[in-house]
């Protein structure tokens, strides 16, 4: 009955993962949306272009989407202020990160995370999403600088604002980024934009024995003084490094990195960065959140346990280490049985939020972090309208 | 005027004692006298007792007694701040993290620290340069001013142009929460999965929690540090340039202004640092990086002020005469007490398009009202600190003062800027948080601070305002816990 009514306000515009996508049109419609699905105990999941989901980060169960790409109004790109003179953009979140990335690059910026093609703004944010680039710029949530989203109680809310700098008032927009849609939808967020660099490469080892190797060659890149790394992975026993920066220094920099490393590839100039994504193999799988001195032990450890060392993913300095699901699938007895408990003793924590994930990966908030997470969603979504959009637990 | 402290059992002093040592509690007038205010004082209140763990056990021991005893707690560090966060309440407690100033763990490699919140930040970076590495956040107060302190204002400073602010450095910490709890939040890892319980708690102005201990990112230092110091016969065509440098995409690490009245207080004190005194403003710069990359941004950085009427620029990257430089900007607020007995150090953050009209309204909005007005900001960010000197003895003066301060935070807003770009709201910028926020938008602030304080016993009465409609449901904390 309650979808029925949705339907009215926000139409059928198709499927995902199994259940029904809804399309409100306007913020009033969204408005109503939500209030209809109090009223009626029906779930509701805010989802983007839907690239979360084809990552395998989980079905919809009970739930029906809400297509935030739809509030769009027609034929606008969804950027609604970009101040090149002021390094930032503000946009809707069912704007096109690739629109919006094309739009600030004409503009002498950049936008982090560095993601791969497909994503909306606010799916991006919703989940957390960081790239390549979070080597030289850090997490993507530190490059948000304001939000407005819609809670469960209906209340359109804001936080932070459009500047670079900024502490008025408590940071809700942190609480956002991240919580998957638990607290609420999106509706537009402020971005602090990067500057585009004079120049750019992208250097290549040779693929090196074992994915451990090339991480401890990896880190010792990371080493050198005064070296400026725009990006570092190990992707098939490879490392790469992105360098950008004022053209001279680059010189100076891919020398010293080609001094240390076993170069056998390198792309010069705009196409370094799409290279760097290209090689990423993204962040698809079980996350292995470690140190980046204990970042080569854990590969060691997750391939002892079968797992493919050219299927690992690495990025020493993020320390971040990414078995693919299809592996994690294959040898889970054998990262249970024979990996975890030395996990554990590394104090590596995981990404537990992908499909069937291991029973040994660990909560990340324990004790009365878990008490304020549940005032929270009280707080923000009394009557559990929200369904986070990776299909966690409420 | 302070009101009369509310009086406490010399049973409670002796049990806190018990916890925190003879020395960690202070009952006697004369000691929480010292305790009155922070640096905003124009607002004073006796707290009712002092209290100062040495551990965060300590303290959640200390918390579990004080809330059953039904008072309130206000957070302090070394007092620095500047909009009254750390004014105590009217009967309620101090809870200073000063005897928890050890330094736990550097690690180089993995690039963290893990400090007791009352470390004084300047200490912290000089425990870790002999690794190669620092802590990025440097506040004018750094030599007082404690990490926990910094974490509770997300405080900037100068290279927070280039590193962002606090927030962006704080990897985990440890919070004892109202019921006396410790949790540890974060941890270690640059990009942790799943909800960011740490982004809300870092700027919360100790209304959530008591940080105790906190784990910091650490930067490498830069291979080659310049600075520069570039000399205008004008403050609009100093504002000019730093616009013009943002629109360039210019990457220092950090922009700073000092006008003429700065620059006579500060060359007429101690510090000396060397400034021109027959320049309208100057402007320091600060590049660093790779010696290329310093040498082409200090040169496009020369080339651009020069067309914006710069009339001499200097580069040195000798430490001393760095040290020199940083020093008389670092140490301008205490010179101008040259000038008068105090000064209200407004703090306000406009979009680096606005920074000359901002700085035009601050001028007339103190001209209008006889006040004597000195400029020194963050100019890179668009944070400005319009200085105003005066004599709190003078009622009307303050209130001119305070006039003129309202004044200059509503044009910011009307700038498309906002109240405060590191000192926070506290009690100072209360009601204005009403000219950037609505009903709903406070509401859910509301709830977010209630979901971790739902007692309302963290620094309470701050930040938020009080209107009618946004009083808490939760009754009072007296008839609760008694």
């Amino acid at each position: 009955m309650s979808l029925d009514a949705l339907t009215e306000i926000a139409p059928r515009i198709g499927e995902r993962a199994g259940a029904p996508l809804l399309a409100p049109r306007t913020l009033e419609g969204l408005q109503r949306c939500v209030e209809l699905a109090r009223e009626a105990g029906q779930r509701l999941s805010p989802t983007g272009s839907g690239t979360r989901l084809a990552l395998g980060a989980g079905d919809a169960g009970d739930v029906a989407w809400l297509h935030t790409p739809s509030l769009l109004p027609e034929g606008e790109s969804g950027i609604l202020e970009y101040v090149g003179g002021d390094g930032t953009l503000t946009a809707r979140a069912g704007a096109s990160l690739d629109t919006l990335r094309a739009a600030v690059a004409e503009g002498g910026h950049r936008i982090t995370p560095l993601l791969p093609a497909g994503s909306t703004l606010g799916g991006v944010l919703a989940a957390g999403r960081s790239g390549p680039d979070r080597q030289a710029f850090g997490p993507m949530r530190h490059h948000v600088l304001g939000m407005i989203c819609l809670d469960g109680n209906g209340r359109v809310h804001r936080s932070g604002g459009r500047l670079v700098k900024n502490v008025t008032g408590f940071d809700l927009h942190r609480l956002h980024t991240g919580a998957q849609g638990r607290f609420g939808v999106i509706l537009e967020a402020s971005l602090r934009l990067i500057p585009r660099a004079e120049a750019e490469i992208l250097l290549t080892s040779r693929a090196l024995d074992t994915a451990a190797d090339a991480a401890r060659a990896a880190l010792e890149v990371r080493e050198l003084a005064g070296l400026k790394l725009t990006g570092l992975l190990v992707e098939a026993r490879r490392v790469h490094v992105l360098l950008t920066g004022r053209a001279a220094q680059i010189d100076a920099d891919a020398a010293r990195v080609r001094a240390a490393l076993d170069v056998d590839g390198e792309r010069p100039g705009e196409a370094a960065t799409d290279a760097l994504l290209e090689a990423w193999r993204g962040d698809a799988g079980l996350r292995l959140l470690t140190r980046p001195s204990r970042c080569a032990e854990v590969v060691e450890v997750v391939a002892a346990a079968g797992v493919r060392e050219d299927a690992l993913s690495v990025e020493p300095g993020a320390a971040i280490v990414v078995i693919p699901a299809d592996e994690a699938g294959r040898c889970a007895a054998a990262l249970s049985a024979e990996a975890a408990p030395r996990l554990m003793e590394l104090e590596v924590t995981f990404d537990a939020r992908v499909p069937d994930a291991p029973p040994w990966c660990a909560p990340r908030h324990p004790g009365a972090a878990a008490a304020w997470t549940r005032r929270l969603e009280e707080a923000f979504d009394p009557a559990g309208v929200f369904a986070p959009a990776d299909g966690g637990a409420r | 005027m302070a009101s009369p402290p509310r009086t406490h059992t010399s049973a409670l002093a002796a049990e806190l004692a018990a916890i925190v040592g003879e020395r960690g509690v202070r009952t006697d007038s004369l000691a929480r006298s010292a305790y009155e205010s922070d640096g905003f004082m124009l607002q004073r209140e006796a707290p009712s007792i002092v209290v100062l763990p040495r551990s965060t056990e300590e303290a959640a021991a200390a918390v579990k007694i004080l809330r059953r005893e039904g008072l309130v707690v206000v957070p302090r560090g070394a007092g620095t701040g500047l909009t009254g966060g750390a004014r105590p309440i009217a009967g309620g407690a101090i809870l200073g993290t000063a005897r928890m100033k050890r330094i736990l763990e550097i690690n180089p490699e993995d690039r963290y620290a893990r400090v007791e919140a009352g470390v004084v930040n300047v200490h912290l970076s000089a425990a870790t340069c002999s690794h190669g590495l620092f802590y990025a956040p440097d506040p004018s107060s750094q030599t007082a001013c404690t990490i926990g302190g910094n974490v509770g204002n997300n405080s900037g400073g100068p290279h927070c142009f280039k590193y962002g602010s606090t927030n962006r450095h704080v990897l985990g910490l440890t919070l004892v929460d109202s019921e006396g709890e410790i949790t540890r939040v974060g941890g270690i890892e640059p990009d942790p999965e799943g909800i960011d319980l740490l982004g809300p708690l870092v700027g919360s102005e100790g209304m959530m929690g008591l940080v105790t201990e906190v784990t910091v990112k650490l930067e490498p230092s830069p291979e080659r540090v310049e600075t520069l110091l570039v000399m205008f016969e004008s403050l609009d065509a100093c504002c000019d340039a730093v616009s013009d440098m943002i629109a360039a995409r210019l990457e220092p690490s950090a922009i700073e202004i000092l006008d003429r009245l700065t620059i006579e207080a500060v060359e007429s004190s101690v510090l000396r640092a060397g400034y021109p005194e027959h320049a309208e403003a100057v402007m320091l710069v600060e590049v660093e990086g790779g010696p290329h990359e310093v040498d082409a941004i200090s040169r496009d950085i020369i080339e651009l002020t020069r067309a914006r009427g710069a009339f001499e620029a200097r580069r040195t990257a000798d430490d001393e005469e760095r040290k020199k430089l940083w020093a008389g900007r670092k140490g301008a607020f205490g010179a101008m007490g040259r000038i008068a007995p105090d000064l209200y150090v407004a703090d306000v953050v406009v979009p680096r398009t606005r920074l000359r009209e901002i700085v035009g309204v601050a001028s007339r909005a103190c001209a209008a009202r006889g006040l004597k007005l000195s400029n020194v900001f963050h100019a890179g960010d668009g944070n400005l600190h319009p200085n105003i000197s005066y004599d709190r003895r003078d009622a009307d003066e303050v209130e001119r003062v305070l006039a003129a301060g309202k004044e200059i935070m509503e044009a910011c807003v009307a700038f498309g800027g906002s109240l405060t770009g590191e000192h926070g709201v506290g009690l100072e910028k209360q009601a204005e948080m009403c000219l950037v926020f609505g009903d709903d938008d406070l509401a859910a602030m509301s709830d977010l601070r209630a979901a971790f304080d739902p007692h309302g016993f963290w620094n309470p009465g701050k930040l938020l305002p009080v209107r009618r409609c946004r009083e808490f449901e939760a009754p009072p904390l007296e008839t609760e816990t008694r």
